[in-house]
């Protein structure tokens, strides 16, 4: 999945920003032309790009300007055509989509690009192009033309020459990137990397492929130890039931090397199917949850391989198949070789030799007393299994910390995220209130809300003197608000004009009763910190506080009426004609921003980690379930002849069963225990480094993930008597006691 | 008083070729304090007639009736009960319950009707087998002949109608063989048990009340009355 990830994640980035991986720029064409003929340089290509303080503008509007040659849009930057086709003439120019309504241009239309200096030059628009999230979340606009073009438009001095060069895979990057800055004489600012995508290419001394492969390596250690323990208990049983049988073998003259060979051989053999099974189930698996990731978030994963295989993942899980058997076969195939020859005449070594204390009858009856004995008898085996059951509580413990970092770190997909917003140009209260009564009768429009703003006012609370940022709610965004309430209420707020909400900052000195001054227009108003917030939507510097009251409040403190930014969420099935209908109704002199794009891939990122986190829980429940099964299974199976006996004595099926079950419970029970002792002070001490001190959540039991991780161990438990229960009851009494 | 009857009891293994008759239309009966031996050679039907009348085996056709119930007419867990109650079983290889003291496996079926044994009854038995003083050892910790007295006392604890012994001195050694039996006959003679034990040894069956033959599938009656055919 880590490997899927980082090809959806290179695809990505070259969709967003390009197949390249070194920009050269401020250099002569003869340095050029050499770094184009190594041998490591797969695609060369001009690119020019308007210097910032240039001052182009069609109708009026600045336009960010740009020309490529062929390399570069075949192969470095290609840009998806939304309509039209790309520009081959040099007076011929593609648009980003933002551009269509904003400029009112259509394809076949001339436009001029204008500059306060020259003479305007004519273009015809032959095409739009999709843009970047950051592209329309900026509300800027692109033109892009050919090189012949920008020469021909653009004076020389306005603009920079830049070089994108794409390296060969297959080469050291970084090496040929520091090669050619030596060779050339080259500055950092003349060779400039795309650390991004070399990033998720693995060739960046950047930490994030590197933490994302060093992550996967810890949760392969992690699974392959419980992997392990589990293991290790199965083949313990599996070797106490042929004690008779390796006893012949060392009587018959193997030494002990070759009984540990013997062993190590046949769970070695056992992975001739189980791996080749584990790999299909796991490529299968991962096919499923790709094609998963699709569906939820076309746009953002419509890169992701769907019919892939994952060498790595494949190479990783023989590794870790392997690996497990023979560090789980040590210790076992060590205790086959102690096997007296004696044990060929005397019979298998059956648990008497082990047991020192009785069952306790006087507390428990007698089959549940039996099966908790059967599981506490033996200690390493026990060992084993509440270690197994209790990593597996205190992995999901741990690992639902980072579900509920995820939460609170991924802000845009938080309830009060709009798909597109409107802002007033000069960040002031200019947006008219009725304006959002018109916008609400829009069938498209799901919600529209609004927020004033009054931006840095000087504040005194206690004896400090702060600025603060007040900000209006309306009635959606207080509702949602709740869920980030630490301390006090909500209500107040709403209702009294002189209460507030504050957002939680690290030196924490104002809290709930707590009074500010505000000095707005030189009066001096006092409110009252009516509830304390984990977090807002908004950003604010160190020094600052965000102070948040109802939209009477606002107008009361500031007499603005009007709103600073209108944000609206739009129904499903919203169209791009519909966003454009809306603008129109909103008019152009105010700023836009189409989060869209953003929110697909905000949403992408939050549902590929929690894919990966919730996939991982998964993974750890799997674990524990089979695990109980496995061991229970292998315990009735050692124990077969005993249960033939007892039914014989009178022990019916029922107690029978009530005896397995007592003992999957003991593992079970005992397990949770000891992973909750172990689980939740490491909850606790990783929620309050990664939650409780970025925003403020104070730590709480975790109810709900111990109660699932406990009811799966529980209920696995349960489960886990069904096979042997069967067994039993189709278990022919008179065979098993008369068999030796 | 009649305590078992079998009646034209026969048990089949396998089909066509591989058929093999292993009871033969056994009938015969028991009454209260009889100590009756069962035997025969290998292979000859004796653990066969055991199982089946203790109820640990289906038979083909025929029926057991112990204290006028018919065994087979039972289900399966009202049997196990019935066992549990007026069954008691003596194995060649003991089949204690390892995790379970002395005293705890004596009244082991006690246990599984969920009762609270007679401390008297108990203290009883295991005076008369000699265990009191290892009461509270683990099953690992006796010898063979100590062992097998513990399945002694766990067959006589619920005084049931019936005592199946299925080669009870099998894996001991003579004195020790010659202490299950004493307590075998004093079983049978002090509390008036019906026992039935199975044995190839035939010296064993000098103590008995009668001996019964099987062979091929075909029980005699060898004495004490008539040697006659039960089959």
């Amino acid at each position: 999945m880590a490997d899927m990830a980082i090809r959806s994640q290179q695809l990505q980035e070259i969709k967003t920003g390009g197949n390249w991986h070194v920009l050269i720029s401020d250099t002569d064409q003869k340095t050029v032309s050499m770094i184009s003929t190594r041998p490591e340089v797969k695609v060369f290509g001009w690119y020019g790009f308007l210097k910032e303080e240039s001052k182009y503008t069609v109708s009026g509007k600045p336009v960010s300007l740009a020309g490529m040659d062929k390399n570069v849009s075949d192969k470095i930057l290609p840009m998806k055509v939304l309509e039209g086709s790309y520009p081959k003439e040099k007076n011929e120019v593609v648009l980003t989509r933002n551009a269509k309504l904003d400029l009112g241009t259509h394809v076949g239309d001339t436009i001029l690009l204008e500059h306060p200096d020259s003479k305007p030059v004519e273009l015809v628009v032959v095409g739009f192009i999709e843009g970047t999230s950051k592209i329309l979340k900026q509300n800027a606009y692109v033109m892009l033309m050919t090189k012949e073009g920008f020469e021909y438009s653009i004076p020389q001095e306005e603009y920079e020459n830049l070089y994108l060069v794409q390296l060969s895979r297959y080469c050291n990057m970084q090496k040929v990137i520091t090669d050619i800055k030596e060779q050339y004489n080259l500055t950092d600012k003349q060779i400039i990397k795309n650390g991004n995508l070399l990033a998720v290419l693995g060739q960046s001394d950047n930490d994030y492929i590197l933490n994302l492969y060093a992550t996967a390596a810890v949760l392969f250690i992690i699974v392959m130890v419980a992997g392990i323990m589990m293991l290790a208990s199965s083949l313990n049983t599996n070797i106490m039931q042929r004690t008779e049988f390796f006893g012949m073998m060392r009587c018959l003259g193997a030494t002990k090397k070759q009984i540990m060979r013997f062993v190590r051989k046949e769970a070695l053999y056992w992975c001739r199917t189980a791996i080749p099974i584990g790999i299909l189930i796991g490529t299968a698996a991962i096919w499923v949850l790709c094609a998963v990731l699709r569906i939820i978030v076309p746009g953002y994963f419509s890169e992701m391989p769907v019919f892939s295989v994952s060498w790595i993942g494949v190479i990783s899980g023989i590794a870790v198949g392997i690996l497990t058997v023979l560090f789980a076969v040590r210790s076992p195939s060590k205790r086959a070789a102690r096997v007296s020859p004696l044990t060929a005449v005397s019979g298998n070594i059956n648990y008497t030799q082990s047991i020192r204390t009785s069952a306790k009858t006087s507390i428990f009856k007698i089959d549940t007393a039996i099966g908790i004995h059967h599981a506490m008898s033996g200690k390493k085996n026990f060992f084993l299994m509440v270690g197994s059951f209790s990593l597996s509580v205190v992995l999901f413990l741990c690992f639902s910390v980072t579900l509920d970092f995820m939460h609170h770190a991924i802000k845009p997909l938080r309830p009060w995220t709009p798909d597109i917003s409107f802002i007033s140009s000069d960040q002031s209260c200019s947006l008219p209130d009725t304006l959002i009564e018109k916008l609400k009768e829009y069938p498209k429009v799901k919600r529209v809300y609004g927020r004033m703003f009054a931006y840095s006012i000087p504040v005194v609370s206690g004896s400090q003197n702060k600025k603060a940022n007040l900000v209006s709610y309306e009635d959606y965004q207080f509702s949602w608000a709740k869920g980030s309430l630490i301390e006090g209420s909500i209500d107040d707020v709403k209702k009294k004009e002189n209460y507030v909400l504050i957002v939680h900052s690290s030196d924490r000195s104002l809290g709930v009763s707590g009074k500010i001054t505000l000095n707005i227009k030189d009066k001096q108003k006092e409110i009252i910190v009516a509830g304390l917030l984990s977090s807002s939507p908004f950003d604010n510097a160190e020094d600052e506080i965000t102070v948040i009251c109802s939209e009477r409040a606002f107008r009361e403190l500031t007499g603005e009426t009007g709103y600073t930014i209108i944000d609206i969420q739009l129904s499903a099935g919203a169209s791009d004609s519909d966003v454009d209908s809306i603008r129109s109704l909103v008019g152009t002199d105010t700023q836009f921003s189409d989060r869209r794009a953003s929110n697909r891939e905000a949403k992408g990122i939050f549902y590929s980690m929690a894919l990966f986190m919730y996939g991982f829980l998964v993974i750890i429940v799997l674990i524990s379930i089979f695990n109980i099964v496995n061991s229970i299974a292998m315990s009735v199976s050692a124990r077969i002849k005993q249960y033939g006996a007892m039914r014989a004595i009178g022990m019916s099926g029922r107690q029978l069963i009530k005896m397995v079950a007592s003992e999957a419970l003991t593992y079970s029970i005992v397990g949770s225990i000891v992973g909750c002792i172990i689980g939740l002070p490491m909850h606790k001490d990783l929620f309050e480094k990664m939650v409780t001190s970025h925003w403020g959540d104070p730590w709480q039991l975790p109810l709900g993930m111990l109660g699932i991780i406990v009811a799966v161990v529980i209920i696995s438990s349960v489960f886990a008597v069904y096979g042997p229960s069967k067994r039993i009851r189709d278990m022919s009494i008179a065979d098993t006691i008369s068999a030796l | 008083m009649e305590i078992l009857k079998v009646m034209n009891l026969s048990k089949i293994y396998g089909k066509g070729e591989a058929q093999v008759n292993a009871l033969k239309n056994v009938s015969f009966t028991m009454q209260k304090g009889e100590f009756s031996a069962v035997v025969g050679e290998s292979g000859s039907g004796k653990s066969t007639l055991l199982n089946c009348i203790g109820g640990l085996d289906n038979p083909s056709s025929g029926k057991i009736i112990l204290d006028g119930k018919d065994l087979f007419s039972m289900k399966e867990e009202e049997r196990t009960v019935f066992r549990r109650r007026n069954i008691g079983f003596v194995f060649q290889f003991f089949q204690l319950v390892p995790e379970l003291s002395v005293e705890q496996n004596i009244v082991f079926p006690i246990l599984l009707d969920y009762q609270k044994p007679d401390p008297e009854s108990v203290k009883e038995i295991l005076h008369v087998l000699g265990l009191y003083d290892r009461r509270s050892h683990l099953p690992g910790q006796l010898s063979g002949g100590q062992q097998q007295r513990v399945a002694i006392g766990r067959a006589l604890i619920t005084k049931p109608m019936l005592i199946l012994a299925d080669e009870p001195t099998g894996n001991l050694d003579s004195k020790n063989a010659q202490d299950v039996m004493d307590l075998l006959i004093k079983a049978s003679r002090h509390y008036q048990q019906t026992i039935l034990m199975i044995t190839h040894n035939i010296n064993l069956t000098t103590s008995v009340d009668r001996v019964l033959r099987i062979s091929d599938g075909v029980l005699t009656d060898l004495g004490g009355g008539k040697n006659e055919a039960l089959s």
